[in-house]
């Protein structure tokens, strides 16, 4: 599943803590959860409703909607709006779906913002490397050259109100990386317009957004990924949104084996091993910046964090050395509380 | 009286006989509601109903009603408890395994001796540790509402039974496992409703696709309403039935799975992780026994992983395995073995790597740390034309690769996730037919393969749960 190839953000490993919601809740709200395969993960929501069955309905209603952003942006799917446009934008502007086009959009955003490390084109070499893995051999100097040309967001027009143009015979779109953020989004569109005042969307892990709080809670406690199992950092999500990204770990043979996270600038997988998580207003953001500042590290990562307003990000070592920057949402070290808990 | 009891029981005993009959792929239904319809309405004719006095009068109307009665019972009272149960007209009895886990050695004892002493009693043994399969999210809800998301995976995170029917069927080749588990309900509607139907489906295709047996609980909510008569719970079983009858087609056969891995272990709690990642990823394995190991041949296999330690002949063995081409993955290998004598050719924190003869023999550091990354280290560790199967779009498929006979194989497949996926298939071997069914499209829809040098490719147009692929051979 392509989704998955280089939509996979690391894990985020989190506990959202809602002790004594079940006595605040008391007959008036219920809790309802389910879950839905889509994009190569698993989504799932959890909402407190008094009435289970609209909270089940507006539910199946965020679903529907991230089922169909999935139809939408599969490169998988031959039939898809985004492999269709794969297949025919080149050197001709395609009319795509409003959502595929504010999708573009949201991604070409973090491509500016990152100077080009976040870059939706460059699937090309996703699949190279993807392929390469399977083989379990890198990929040839030769084979890079050549796909090279065919990465660079510069080179995707966005022509208002819904065409897209792209000025390379061989550039193709993958929004594995920001895809699972928008239908975040928009899934809590979705709960809203149910009137749903109470829920948490995660996607796989990767991305949580959280609408409003749990019953008697100031929001929604979720823990953030930590490859050092030292710090166990945790953030209060209330209307705001989490992702993390961290680069798989794909063999206990070979130390060189690459992961899934391709830096545009080296043409290679990245050699990191820092997880980072960062906390915004939407998913979409959320979603696009953790790849961003994954690959642009902490240091030029800070600096731009601290250009953009209402962002957190955390980046943490395996050997528990972190980095943390906020224009405003706060994450927190709860190491010894989390401890005392379990 | 009920209107059943007053149908001439020679009806009831011909029904019965049209009834399946015991064997492969078979469902047993919990039954704890105290009305249950007639077995001839239901389609089934085993149910499962709990042992103690106040379930007597529902015992004595399962057995009116045409069932074959069986009752659960403790393995430490088993033996005490079965001529009573004999006495009782009761079909048999289902033996509850001690333990967390298949110790099925343990267990294979007692159950002989139960079948010696009342041969007419049918004895099934449900071990440990079964589970509801299913695609889990990563929250986990528990009673203190507590939800915690966290995943060792990567990909979708499967809860599947398949290490557990595989290892059961070592010790125990001609049985079918008997798997059972009770069910996940996570919230306030599901535990009042009880699962979706789908949940139901997916327990059956699992168990039949991967050679089990099942005891399926149903919620209550259903039981009381297919007595009722209740149209929508009927509906919903017609569904279940359906499955049912689907997966029940290879009774009295045990399909070999087609697997060209072997791992050697004798205790399934230390491996089960890392082989449950196996099986995740499509990785046809076998068990061994370090038993069958030490007596059989073993050149069959591509690759052997033991976890079990490996006496001197036992290392020898291996070695010779490897030195014809094979690949040995030992995990957590302690010994003075032979390979050792020479430098490894490559080492690291978590592996030494040994070249021996035409092949090579990689020792891992004990546990294994992600086991994710060791099934695709499995992976990578075959050659190319080494790799039996291999599934694309398929993230939450489990497939099983029977040799059925000379000239067809089959396929079956599992989707956990329960919406319908395209799955594209890459077979070891060259088939020229290729036919598929579903228990909702029922049999049978050709598909056009490709060839590519010794593999087939094909394209499964929808997969919901479970469907078969028959593949024929020139």
């Amino acid at each position: 599943m392509r989704w998955l190839e280089t939509g996979h953000s690391s894990l985020l490993s989190t506990l959202l803590w809602l002790l004594g919601c079940a006595s605040a809740l008391g007959a008036a709200q219920q809790f309802i959860y389910k879950k839905q395969y889509a994009m190569g993960t698993v989504y799932e929501i959890a909402a407190y409703d008094p009435s289970p069955e609209r909270a089940s309905k507006a539910i199946e209603a965020a679903f529907h909607r991230i089922v169909e952003l999935d139809h939408m942006m599969s490169n998988f799917d031959e039939s898809s709006d985004l492999s269709r446009l794969n297949r025919s934008a080149h050197f001709h502007a395609e009319p795509v779906p409003a959502d595929l086009y504010r999708a573009i959009q949201d991604s070409l955003i973090y491509s500016r913002l990152s100077g080009g490390k976040f870059d939706i084109s460059v699937a090309p070499l996703v699949d190279a490397w993807k392929a390469a893995q399977t083989r379990g051999q890198p990929l040839s100097a030769s084979v890079i050259e050549k796909l090279r040309r065919c990465v660079g967001y510069q080179q995707i027009e966005m022509i208002p109100p819904n065409r897209i143009e792209f000025h390379s015979p061989c550039l193709r779109i993958d929004l594995g990386a920001i895809g699972k953020g928008y239908a975040v989004d928009r899934a809590a569109e979705a709960l809203r317009s149910y009137g749903l005042q109470s829920a948490l969307i995660n996607a796989g892990g990767s991305t949580i957004y959280a609408l409003g709080a749990p019953p008697g809670q100031p929001g929604w406690l979720v823990h953030l990924r930590d490859p050092s199992r030292r710090l166990d950092p945790t953030v209060l999500l209330q209307d705001d949104s989490v992702s993390t990204s961290e680069q798989n770990r794909s063999s206990l043979i070979d130390p060189e084996a690459f992961g899934h996270i391709i830096n545009p600038f080296t043409d290679r997988p990245v050699n990191a091993t820092l997880a980072v998580s960062v906390v915004a207003r939407t998913a979409v953001a959320t979603d696009g910046l953790s790849t961003t500042l994954f690959l642009m590290g902490p240091q030029e990562g800070g600096r731009l964090v601290r250009r953009l307003p209402d962002v957190a990000a955390l980046w943490v070592s395996p050997a528990g050395k972190s980095n943390w920057v906020s224009t405003g949402p706060q994450i927190m070290m709860h190491h010894s509380a989390i401890h005392s808990l379990r | 009286m009920t209107s059943s009891m007053r149908i001439p029981r020679v009806i009831l005993i011909l029904a019965c006989m049209l009834l399946p009959q015991p064997g492969w792929g078979r469902v047993l239904i919990r039954w704890t509601e105290p009305a249950i319809p007639s077995s001839h309405a239901l389609g089934i004719s085993d149910v499962v109903i709990d042992w103690g006095p106040q379930q007597q009068a529902l015992i004595e109307a399962a057995k009116n009603k045409g069932f074959h009665v069986y009752t659960e019972v403790a393995a430490e009272e088993a033996h005490a408890e079965a001529a009573r149960i004999a006495r009782e007209g009761l079909a048999g009895i289902v033996v509850k395994a001690s333990g967390s886990s298949p110790a099925p050695q343990n267990h294979q004892r007692l159950i002989q001796a139960i079948r010696s002493a009342y041969p007419k009693l049918g004895i099934l043994l449900l071990e440990p540790g079964g589970k509801q399969p299913q695609m889990r999210g990563t929250m986990v809800v528990n009673r203190n509402g507590i939800l915690e998301v966290s995943s060792p995976t990567r990909q979708p995170w499967i809860d599947s039974n398949v290490a557990l029917i595989r290892f059961e069927r070592v010790y125990d080749p001609p049985e079918a496992p008997l798997i059972g588990f009770e069910w996940n309900l996570t919230d306030d509607l599901e535990r009042k409703l009880g699962p979706p139907p789908e949940d139901y489906l997916l327990a059956i295709a699992e168990a039949g696709a991967f050679d089990a047996d099942l005891i399926l609980n149903l919620h209550p909510k259903l039981q009381q309403g297919l007595a009722q008569g209740d149209k929508e719970s009927w509906a919903i079983w017609q569904r279940i039935r359906r499955y049912i009858a689907f997966y029940s087609h290879r009774r009295g056969q045990h399909l070999k799975p087609l697997a060209n891995i072997g791992v050697i272990t004798d205790d399934y709690d230390v491996s089960y992780e890392a082989v449950n990642l196996l099986a995740r990823h499509n990785i046809p394995f076998r068990f061994i026994t370090p038993q069958e190991f030490a007596s059989s041949p073993v050149e069959s296999l591509a690759l052997i992983i033991a976890w079990s330690p490996l006496n001197e002949s036992s290392a020898r063995k291996m070695a010779d395995f490897a030195s014809s081409g094979g690949t040995a993955v030992l995990v957590g290998g302690q010994g003075a073995f032979p390979w050792r004598s020479r430098p490894p050719i490559r080492k690291n924190e978590n592996a030494a790597i040994y070249s021996e003869g035409a092949g090579r023999i990689v020792e891992l550091s004990e546990p294994i740390v992600d086991p994710e990354a060791f099934a695709q280290d499995v992976r990578r560790l075959l050659k190319p034309q080494q790799v039996e199967m291999s599934l694309w779009n398929a993230l939450t498929v489990l497939a099983n690769h029977y040799q059925k006979s000379g000239t067809e194989d089959v396929l079956e497949l599992v989707n956990y996730s329960e919406e319908p996926l395209r799955v594209q298939v890459r077979l070891k071997g060259i088939f020229s037919t290729i036919r598929y069914e579903t228990p909702e499209r029922g049999c049978c829809q050709p598909i056009t393969p490709t060839q590519d040098h010794n593999f087939t490719e094909f394209i499964v147009p929808q997969l919901r749960i479970g469907g078969r692929v028959h593949l024929g051979r020139e």
